[in-house]
């Protein structure tokens, strides 16, 4: 790999999930370890096996939108792209980028694994249940993730580079890793990267089936853990090079050092076992960032509390930090409290990276009754801490991994 | 980027209305043992065109190989027997197997899986733009020395239910009341890079490849391909041959745009007949791979604006 030109900083972060809003709703649900998931009240759950999943608080949401734009202007905009459109406009307030002030179309990394979905599928119900006849083609507006986006641009008045990635539950990072990448190898100054999906019927019904969905508490790492619930979420984090954001003066809220990922090439939905591939990215990220494994404080696990995800991710974090510190470094997964937020699940949890390198703790691991001895991992009891380097790994269907590293900004201005 | 090159490409390219039908051969085509019975059309023709590519090149895949798919319309036909057979049966007896091969990443699963890829395995969505993405992505890697080689895989799968809400959503269609107004044309291209100095005598390469979105009217996507047209005639000579494409039911207004952004420069849109998504543009790019300087302009119904150009010393 080539040497990176630039340091690439984080100056801007903006992130909705049913817990709330930004730091300041997260701090305090991620210490005392509150869920965020209740009975789902978006579509019919009759027949499921569960019933349980994490809605954002869309009356908010759309409070919040209402301060910048009209009912008229909003009308037809599904949930997820409102999440969007809050997370993008909030991240760039975040940052003081004003849209209008950018010499240049942004880039924007922008990862779901749903796009529109909600859209389509109520139109695919309209269809189904009545005819096509009756179906309502507006559903189909943004029913494509380019364009949701298209109408972020518009609303924002902000041209954009925009780049979709689908990396299933490992997009957001992936999306975030490709935007780093770019900015490190001097292709762009700063940019836009982050992640959304929302919990729809379908995605209920795709986890249900496989039996992924737990009907009693997501409790990752649990000896009797038993799968994850679906929830919101989106993510968005303005992404700078170093030099750009001190030229602006900017608030830098934490750097990114590393990104590595990798493919099992074992099983179109299960991990591979042994954790080579997961080690593979962990131990490319590290190489990246040239950070000793001894050096990382926190891991923010991918964990969705599946009995061969968990275990297999356990084995992954021994196998590339070694025995010594693969047992040493604090590890939890704050699945246990948003549920998996499938796209946004990797941009969102970076947040709450950087949530624990600004605010010194350490997110405890929610819902851990009798840790699994199959899973041999120091899992974080206690907030008291003050992490300066945490990883955040997310994998997905297919076997893709990533993983991003990052570190709390101490350099005085 | 322009230190990347183009290496061999394969395609396979089917059409019809409303639903394209696939060569009847395509199964007995993959690699033994087909391990792709039961995935979609979408993934067997990733597979089945990235092997031919691979072979052709002689490249040995490993962790140091990277596989960027673009695509716009793939797995449909599964979500949609998904849903159904959840109305149909009860959500209880819905198939995982079906869940498991709808999701959008599942055909850079099936390359990942059958190709034995262990590296960079990236998937693009979401407008007609995303086969110039995934170009681009493998580019950047390249250029950045993630990867050794990449493998770019385009493709665009429709079927009875993207015609039905193309039916629906677009006016003149609906007005047109004329289900076989539109034709898609589906299938896969793949095509390998790599750094220049790796490859062999004077190989096409990438010039440059943006994408722009700012709005689906005419003035932001004008504006949005000014922006495209000026950065890369900043750093290039004009282009031999100029192409441009639309989506099928847009291409008045795709006219304009190119009019309003380029004035006696505009290309004429492509006139062929029927829509193949993200598999347009690159389709047009490698018709014109012999041509010296070839530059494709891609215009996406959501309002997404894509250049890709290459070069050939």
């Amino acid at each position: 790999m080539t040497l990176p030109s630039e340091r690439v900083v984080v100056t801007g972060l903006a992130y909705v999930t049913s817990l709330g809003f930004g730091h300041e709703d997260h701090e305090p649900a991620l210490r005392a370890g509150r869920v965020g998931s209740g009975p789902i009240r978006r579509f019919d759950t009759r027949g499921f096996r569960t019933a349980t999943g994490g809605q954002c608080d869309e009356a908010r949401l759309d409070g919040l939108l209402r301060q910048r734009w009209s009912g008229a202007q909003l009308r037809g905009l599904d949930v997820d792209t409102r999440m969007l459109l809050w997370s993008v406009a909030a991240a760039l307030d975040d940052a003081g980028l004003a849209p209008e002030s950018l010499p240049a179309p942004l880039p924007a990394v922008v990862g779901t694994t749903l796009e529109g979905f909600w859209q389509g599928e109520k139109w695919y119900d309209q269809v189904f249940h009545g005819s096509l006849s009756r179906a309502r083609p507006a559903r189909l507006r943004t029913a494509t993730s380019g364009g949701q986006i298209a109408a972020v641009s518009r609303l924002l008045r902000l041209p954009m580079e925009p780049t979709v990635v689908s990396n299933a539950c490992a997009t957001g990072v992936s999306a975030i890793g490709r935007l780093f990448r770019r900015i490190a190898h001097g292709s762009c100054q700063a940019g836009l990267a982050g992640g959304y999906d929302t919990l729809t019927r379908f995605i209920h019904l795709g986890f249900d089936s496989l039996g992924a969905l737990t009907p009693q508490r997501c409790a990752p790492f649990d000896r009797k853990r038993s799968g994850f619930f679906i929830g919101d979420g989106a993510a968005m984090l303005v992404l700078e090079s170093l030099s750009s954001a001190r030229r602006r003066g900017a608030r830098i809220r934490a750097e990114l050092l590393g990104y590595g990922e990798s493919a099992d090439s074992y099983h179109a939905t299960h991990p591979e076992p042994s954790g080579i591939g997961i080690a593979g990215a962990i131990l490319q990220c590290l190489h990246a960032a040239r950070i000793d494994p001894s050096k990382v404080d926190y891991v923010n696990a991918h964990g969705t509390a599946t009995p061969a995800n968990d275990s297999a991710e356990a084995n992954g974090i021994l196998l590339a930090f070694g025995p010594g510190d693969g047992a040493r470094v604090p590890v939890s997964s704050t699945k246990a409290l948003v549920g998996h937020t499938l796209g946004a699940a990797g941009a969102v949890e970076q947040c709450f990276c950087i949530l624990a390198l600004e605010r010194g703790f350490l997110p405890p691991q929610a819902n851990l009754e009798e840790p699994d001895p199959e899973c041999p991992l120091n899992l974080v009891r206690d907030p008291r801490g003050a992490p300066r380097v945490a990883m955040n790994n997310a994998f997905g269907f297919g076997g893709a991994n990533g993983v991003l590293l990052s570190r709390r900004w101490e350099e005085k201005p | 980027m322009t230190g990347v090159s183009m290496g061999p490409f394969r395609s396979l390219t089917f059409d019809g209305a409303p639903a394209p039908v696939p060569p009847a051969d395509l199964d007995a085509r993959l690699p033994r043992p087909n391990s792709l019975r039961r995935a979609g059309e979408g993934s067997k023709v990733a597979v089945l065109v990235a092997s031919e590519v691979l072979r052709a090149a002689g490249v040995e895949v490993g962790a140091r190989t990277g596989v960027y798919v673009g695509q716009q319309q793939v797995a449909l036909d599964y979500c949609a027997e998904f849903i159904d057979s959840s109305y149909r049966n009860g959500p209880r007896l819905a198939s995982p197997m079906l869940f498991s091969e709808s999701v959008a990443n599942n055909a850079a699963t099936h390359l990942s899986l059958t190709l034995k890829v262990t590296g960079v395995v990236q998937t693009f969505i979401g407008s007609r733009a995303t086969g110039i993405q995934a170009l681009q992505a493998a580019a950047e890697d390249l250029s950045a020395g993630v990867i050794d080689s990449g493998l770019a895989v385009v493709l665009s799968f429709s079927n009875a239910l993207t015609s039905d809400a193309f039916n629906s959503l677009f006016r003149p269609y609906a007005r047109a009341r004329r289900p076989e107004a539109i034709r898609f044309r589906n299938g896969g291209v793949a095509l390998l890079l790599r750094r220049a100095e790796r490859t062999g005598p004077a190989p096409p390469r990438i010039a440059y490849a943006g994408v722009r979105v700012a709005g689906p009217d005419v003035e932001s996507q004008s504006c949005a391909l000014r922006g495209l047209w000026g950065d890369y005639r900043a750093r290039h000579p004009r282009p031999a041959s100029l192409a441009a494409s639309a989506f099928c039911l847009a291409r008045r207004q795709g006219q304009e745009v190119l009019r309003r952004a380029l004035g006696d420069e505009a290309p004429r849109l492509d006139e062929r007949p029927g829509e193949a998504f993200a598999l347009d543009p690159v389709l047009q790019l490698l018709d014109g791979e012999k041509v010296a300087g070839r530059a494709v302009i891609c215009l996406g119904e959501e309002g997404s604006t894509g250049l890709i150009a290459l070069e050939t010393r």
